[in-house]
């Protein structure tokens, strides 16, 4: 938790940022989870009436690599668009402030995010939700890039180079970070090196990480914010629908993309959306691969974990369940590779 | 050991849920930590009971793996080290020995794997085969019930 001297800290840097003197922290709450940012939810005190904003910092030991003003470009590329994201107020690059690099923006009053663990977590609402959960993604995948201001923070690879770009990347973060030998994810890894997917059909704006538990939802079926874009990235649309329609994220509802809607239903609205056409054979590339980034994030939190750099439990559970379920669903794609 | 292992850590999801959960504020950074906690003791409780059996398991399963193996076409330096890992044993039943094993035979599986992935003869394809249903299985063994929340 931040002491009294970088609050001030803050609050002067968000009152240089609405170029309004009078400006205080007047509480601070930091939210459970995020293990790879730390998110403060902070009642700001501008000329006597509160606000209520997210600071987002950087936990220094944190599972996601990326530079702080890489999340905050990625909400001011949506910012007015259909895509509701939060209004960014200011980015601070200077770690002498409060220890870190930080951002802030307007806090989205009244939403609620799903555990991927809670079954049946958004109730009547389902499919409502689910519509415009994939809805919203194909708007993110179908958005211009060049015009986007996180096309100016983060590089855009040729589009026959976006598979090899992430590969190589979640392989470096896994060798990095194992704890153990993996043969089911070295496996994987070869398989999505021996068959690399055709080129992108387009460059697009990838979230990194869109997942339901990555939305905010009012709880009377409509999506009202898409967060957690530290992962955001340019490269091949199919990466984010991949990553959206992993088992791990069903709810314990195989049976529905993303425990929502159809299958054939979400794609259709994704392609509706985005302007896209999903191509089954390179999609089943980019589906293992979801699983192994996947698998190779939750190395990393055991990494973070086992080294007492973090001990939040929810980064040992990470480390644990959730890589189990991943390493069964290789397996099982592996057995049906083979015969 | 009674109570068992399972039975302990049952005890304190118990106590986490019913006097410390309802005693924290509820928007308090420690009540995501004693929930998370509960949840953990509950999968490990799973796990305390079933982790020997899968270690000791698992290594005989390898190990008959590199001995069929060892008799394959494959280059020299790869089938003595299947041969030697082939022949080690337990030396008692302790976790961090049988954990230690493991990971010892699983660097040779995945070298073992690496190698019969490349070659095209009909005893590869059936020794890949092989190693893919190995993997399956232990992955289904390492599954937990997630408690319903």
């Amino acid at each position: 938790m931040l002491n009294e001297a970088q609050l001030l800290a803050v609050g002067q840097h968000i009152g240089s940022a609405v170029e309004v003197s009078d400006v205080r922290i007047a509480s601070i709450r930091r939210f459970h989870g995020g293990a790879s940012r730390e998110t403060y939810a902070i009642d700001v005190s501008i000329a006597g009436s509160t606000h209520g904003m997210i600071l987002r910092c950087d936990p220094g030991d944190s599972l996601i690599d990326t530079p702080r003003e890489l999340e905050y470009a990625a909400f001011q590329s949506f910012e007015g668009s259909t895509v509701p994201v939060p209004r960014a107020i200011s980015l601070c690059g200077d770690a002498s402030l409060i220890g870190t690099p930080f951002f802030v923006m307007e806090r989205i009053e009244g939403g609620e995010a799903a555990s991927p663990f809670v079954a049946d977590a958004y109730g009547a609402h389902r499919d409502a939700i689910g519509q415009q959960f994939f809805d919203l993604l194909g708007r993110i995948n179908g958005a211009d890039v060049n015009s986007s201001p996180l096309a100016r923070i983060v590089d855009t690879p040729l589009a026959d180079q976006c598979w090899v770009r992430e590969l190589d990347y979640w392989t470096a973060q896994v060798e990095k970070n194992a704890l153990q030998p993996e043969p089911i994810l070295m496996a994987a890894l070869r398989w999505l090196r021996r068959n690399p997917p055709p080129p992108a059909q387009r460059l697009s704006i990838i979230h990194g990480d869109y997942r339901n538990g990555n939305v905010l939802h009012d709880g009377a079926g409509r999506i009202i914010a898409v967060l957690d874009w530290e992962m955001a990235h340019i490269g091949d649309p199919l990466e984010d629908l991949a990553w959206a329609l992993d088992p791990l994220w069903n709810l314990q509802d195989a049976s529905r993309a993303a425990g929502l809607i159809d299958r054939a239903k979400a794609i259709a609205l994704w392609e509706q959306a985005s302007g896209l056409t999903f191509d089954e054979a390179a999609f089943k590339w980019w589906e293992m691969f979801a699983t192994v980034k996947g698998i190779a994030i939750w190395i990393s939190s055991g990494h973070a974990s086992i080294s007492g750099i973090n001990t939040d439990p929810v980064l040992a559970f990470s480390a644990w369940y959730p890589k189990t379920l991943g390493n069964h669903a290789l397996a099982k794609r592996f057995c049906e590779l083979v015969g | 050991m009674k109570p068992g292992i399972d039975q302990l850590l049952m005890g304190l999801v118990t106590t986490i849920a019913t006097r410390i959960i309802p005693e924290l504020n509820p928007s308090s950074y420690a009540l995501g930590d004693a929930r998370m906690s509960a949840v953990l003791a509950m999968l490990v409780a799973q796990e305390a009971d079933r982790a020997a059996d899968t270690y000791v398991r698992e290594n005989r399963e390898m190990r008959m793996l590199f001995l069929a193996a060892s008799h394959m076409d494959l280059l020299p330096a790869l089938r003595v080290r299947l041969s030697l890992d082939a022949a080690l044993e337990e030396s008692d039943l302790k976790l961090g020995t049988l954990s230690a094993l493991h990971d010892r035979h699983s660097e040779t599986l995945i070298a073992l794997h690496t190698t019969v992935e490349t070659i095209d003869a009909e005893w590869a394809t059936n020794l890949n085969r092989e190693i893919c249903q190995f993997l399956l299985r232990a992955a289904e063994s390492r599954l937990l019930v997630m408690p319903t929340m």
